[in-house]
């Protein structure tokens, strides 16, 4: 595996945020998220509604490093074998055939991922978790690196399936996904309709300026980020924050402090320092944390969101210094 | 100055129908009168605007101070409409010419002091200035003058205050209407004045102050004339001075000495008759206004003082004699009215149940008196009661208003600095007095971190507690740079320079070069000072 010094893996993150930037216009925070998660190592889940360019955004990504690219639509009717691939009896041979589902790609695109039902959205967990599928007792590994990006819409709830917490948790951000500034919408509709015609999703623009295995060596050099034993401390501290926080009824888990640890080293990668910050921890803290809480329901009844009381977790939680 | 040429029609009147002969009064001496009281008001604003709002910093105390001298804007209005009763209405020269004199009269300082909050001062203050009565007798005089107008006088000032008010924030509003929205043309009239925020804007404080002149101007002339329709509707009822008036001009038109003198003892008898007490208590009260009394032309005569000349007994005998003949002629004019007859109806019982002695039993009758003498007991136990009970209310009225405008007060003041941000203790006594050398010392030490932290606290405590930097306890280096930047702090570039290599040494591990940390230090003493 090739190895990269940080100066070489901060400046291919800004080259793949300059291709993405290429087709994705705006969004300038959601891209950058998912690079954190990206050279995290890290599953995404994005929120949003339709036509905000959750799609475009993973195959701009796919394209830029020249990764395998794979796609799931979710629906009620999907079963765990179309996710994951199944073996199949060949009458020919006389023996069995292995198929690989959409899974084995270094991106997969989980769309409108709360469309099917448990049963089906669990076939994802041992993906995400050990990034390898088991077909037929055998073990199959996933292609590195590996990022699943889950989209799903967060304004129809009729015949969707809410993810399960022990799902949710597998996913390292959930980033929410907004409408566009007056200004980027602008930019977005001119570049869009300027000698294209239909709808589909155009990311020839994209130019691959990475391999998969410079990307893994960037996963390495993030991995390897210096991150003081206070801002360490600041990490945690905010995550047992909200395990006791008045409104909350269930908070993050360790393994919400250690995504919380892992998105802030992919921040730190992308901005150019070759050591977290504490500013780092707390600017990924709410999409690390967001899908990990869970609202009493006596905070429901008030309107309080989750937003709202990760925001007064982080004005009150003091800062680290000495 | 002619006491008869009175430009007035002096006759029984009501209160408010006496206020409105003064406003006429005041309409018709307009010139003089408002541009005296303008003239006044504007030059009293030029002052307290220079003294108080410029050198003592404080346009409230200014605006204050102009409603403060009301009493002083007054004498000259009155001056004018004392002059414009006897159709003798002086210039706006003369009138301002009149102010020295005016000022130099005894009662200005009471007026401005002591009896400043008098409600009845429009009413009173003729007593001092037209008749010039001093001490004792001018204070029987006050209470005499306000008895029975006092509600119409107090009416009259509530009403005034209120126009004030209504003018006031009208031209508030007005202004707020007109005047585009935003802190780079003008404060906020609303802002300025009804929220108090006036000391922050001592230009907005001497506008306001012009505008309060003007409405000085406009409505205190109108004041002080309704004040003195009172005055001269109480001395018409007290000493028939309409009566005397129209003595005077019969004498005149007839010009007879027996008739003077006739006239002259009628006159007497109806000045003194209705209130003889204090016709003789004050001789001055039997005549016109002082000013008038005092003039050359106010002794006619008819007047009493012309039948007591040597060499006149004779005549004086004879007009005596003839006297009661020639009083019942006179009062058979018209214009001592004429006698009306009425009728009506009264229950006869009535009478006679009066005029019958009691037949009631001594016992019945004294008990009737014990129960009424409870009763009575009984109301004033509960009247005093009811006044101590309303002195309680108001106390704790007037301390909750004192706690409320302390609380206003506090409100308005920008909050305290935290004492601490993030764990680090930000006072300024935590810090020691020289923040650089205490930085070298450290460095000299191998501390470089610990010297580092120094630096950045003792930043953070000058920027919290000199800019008012308003720093939570979860902000992070960036926020607090956010902060400083959007603060527009003069130490903006330093502190960022200084964050940076904060970060670099706690975060980042990392050891600063020798003159690097001496640049910061240095800053630091350019940026903050050297002093703690």
């Amino acid at each position: 595996m090739n190895t990269l010094t940080f100066a070489e893996a901060h400046a291919l993150a800004q080259r793949l945020q300059q291709e993405i930037a290429r087709v994705v216009k705006g969004q300038r925070a959601v891209v950058d998220a998912t690079l954190a998660a990206l050279f995290a190592g890290g599953h995404v889940l994005l929120e949003g509604v339709p036509g905000l360019g959750k799609t475009l955004l993973v195959k701009a990504l796919a394209q830029s490093f020249g990764g395998s690219f794979g796609r799931i639509q979710f629906t009620p009717d999907l079963m765990p074998a179309d996710i994951t691939g199944h073996t199949l009896f060949d009458a020919r041979n006389g023996g069995f055939t292995t198929r690989r589902g959409p899974v084995f790609a270094n991106l997969l695109l989980a769309d409108e991922i709360n469309r099917a039902p448990a049963k089906t959205q669990a076939a994802l967990l041992e993906v995400m978790q050990e990034g390898q599928v088991t077909l037929d007792g055998e073990a199959h590994a996933l292609p590195t690196p590996f990022l699943v990006l889950a989209t799903q819409n967060p304004i129809e709830q009729e015949g969707t399936y809410a993810l399960p917490e022990a799902q949710l948790d597998r996913f390292l951000l959930k980033v929410l996904i907004d409408y566009p500034s007056l200004q980027e919408e602008q930019q977005l509709v001119a570049w869009a309709t300027s000698g294209r015609s239909g709808d589909r999703l155009d990311v020839s623009a994209v130019q691959r300026v990475a391999s998969a295995e410079e990307l893994l060596a960037a996963q390495a050099v993030t991995a390897n980020l210096l991150i003081d034993d206070s801002v360490l401390d600041y990490a945690v501290r905010i995550a047992r924050a909200t395990r006791d926080w008045p409104g909350i009824s269930v908070g993050a888990g360790p393994r919400g402090a250690i995504g919380l640890v892992r998105a802030a080293r992919g921040r730190a990668l992308i901005s150019g320092h070759d050591h977290v910050l504490p500013d780092d921890v707390k600017a990924v803290a709410p999409a690390a944390l967001r899908h990990r809480l869970l609202l009493a329901p006596e905070a429901e009844i008030e309107g309080l969101t989750v937003e709202a009381l990760i925001a007064t977790i982080l004005e009150r939680v003091d800062a680290p210094r000495q | 100055m002619d006491a008869e040429r009175l430009s007035v029609a002096l006759r029984p009147r009501t209160a408010f129908e006496a206020m409105d002969l003064g406003v006429r009064l005041a309409q018709r001496a307009a010139r003089p009168l408002f541009l005296g009281c303008l003239i006044l008001a504007l030059a009293a604003t030029a002052f307290s605007q220079l003294l108080l709002n410029y050198f003592y910093g404080s346009p409230m105390l200014a605006l204050l101070a102009v409603w403060w001298l009301k009493p002083l804007f007054d004498r000259t209005c009155l001056h004018v409409l004392a002059h414009a009763v006897f159709d003798a209405t002086p210039s706006l020269a003369a009138s301002l010419r009149a102010l020295p004199g005016l000022l130099r009269q005894r009662g200005l300082i009471a007026a401005l002091t002591w009896r400043r909050f008098d409600p009845l001062r429009s009413l009173r203050l003729p007593v001092e200035q037209l008749e010039g009565l001093r001490g004792r007798p001018a204070r029987a005089r006050r209470k005499l003058l306000a008895g029975r107008v006092g509600g119409a006088g107090i009416a009259s000032l509530s009403c005034f205050a209120f126009f004030e008010l209504v003018l006031w924030v009208g031209l508030i509003g007005f202004v707020a209407l007109v005047v585009p929205s935003g802190d780079e043309i003008l404060p906020s009239p609303i802002q300025t004045l009804m929220l108090g925020d006036l000391d922050d804007h001592p230009y907005a404080g001497a506008i306001w102050g012009v505008v309060y002149a003007f409405i000085v101007g406009m409505l205190e002339p109108f004041f002080v004339a309704c004040g003195f329709g009172l005055y001269l509707k109480r001395r018409t009822d007290l000493e028939a001075w309409d009566v005397e008036l129209q003595l005077r001009r019969v004498a005149a038109r007839l010009a007879s000495p027996l008739v003077a003198v006739v006239f002259a003892i009628a006159v007497g008898s109806a000045v003194l008759a209705p209130a003889p007490t204090q016709a003789q208590a004050t001789p001055a009260d039997a005549s016109p206004p002082a000013s008038a009394a005092r003039s050359d032309s106010a002794e006619p005569a008819s007047s009493p003082a012309a039948a007591h000349r040597p060499g006149s007994s004779a005549r004086r005998e004879a007009a005596v004699a003839a006297a009661p003949k020639a009083i019942r002629e006179v009062l058979a004019q018209p214009e001592f009215g004429t006698e009306k007859t009425t009728h009506s109806l009264r229950w006869k019982r009535d009478e006679e149940r009066k005029a019958r002695p009691g037949n009631t039993p001594r016992w019945l009758r004294n008990l009737v008196e014990l129960i009424a003498g409870f009763g009575k007991l009984f109301a004033e136990i509960s009247r005093v009661v009811i006044y101590g009970v309303l002195a309680v209310v108001g106390l704790v009225l007037v301390w909750l208003l004192l706690r409320q405008a302390r609380l206003w007060r506090l409100r308005r003041l920008p909050p305290p600095p935290p004492a601490e941000v993030a764990g680090l203790d930000i006072r300024p006594e935590s810090l020691p007095d020289d923040i650089v050398k205490a930085v070298r010392g450290l460095l000299d030490q191998g501390h470089q971190r610990e010297a580092l932290a120094l630096l950045y606290r003792a930043a953070l405590s000058r920027l919290a507690h000199r800019e008012r930097i308003a720093f939570e306890r979860g902000d992070t280096e960036g926020d607090c740079l956010m902060r400083v930047t959007r603060a527009r702090a003069a130490a903006q570039a330093y502190f960022a320079q200084l964050t940076l290599a904060w970060q670099r040494v706690a975060y980042a591990r990392q050891s600063l070069a020798g003159e690097q940390l001496d640049g910061l230090c240095t800053g630091w003493a350019r940026a903050f000072g050297a002093a703690a």
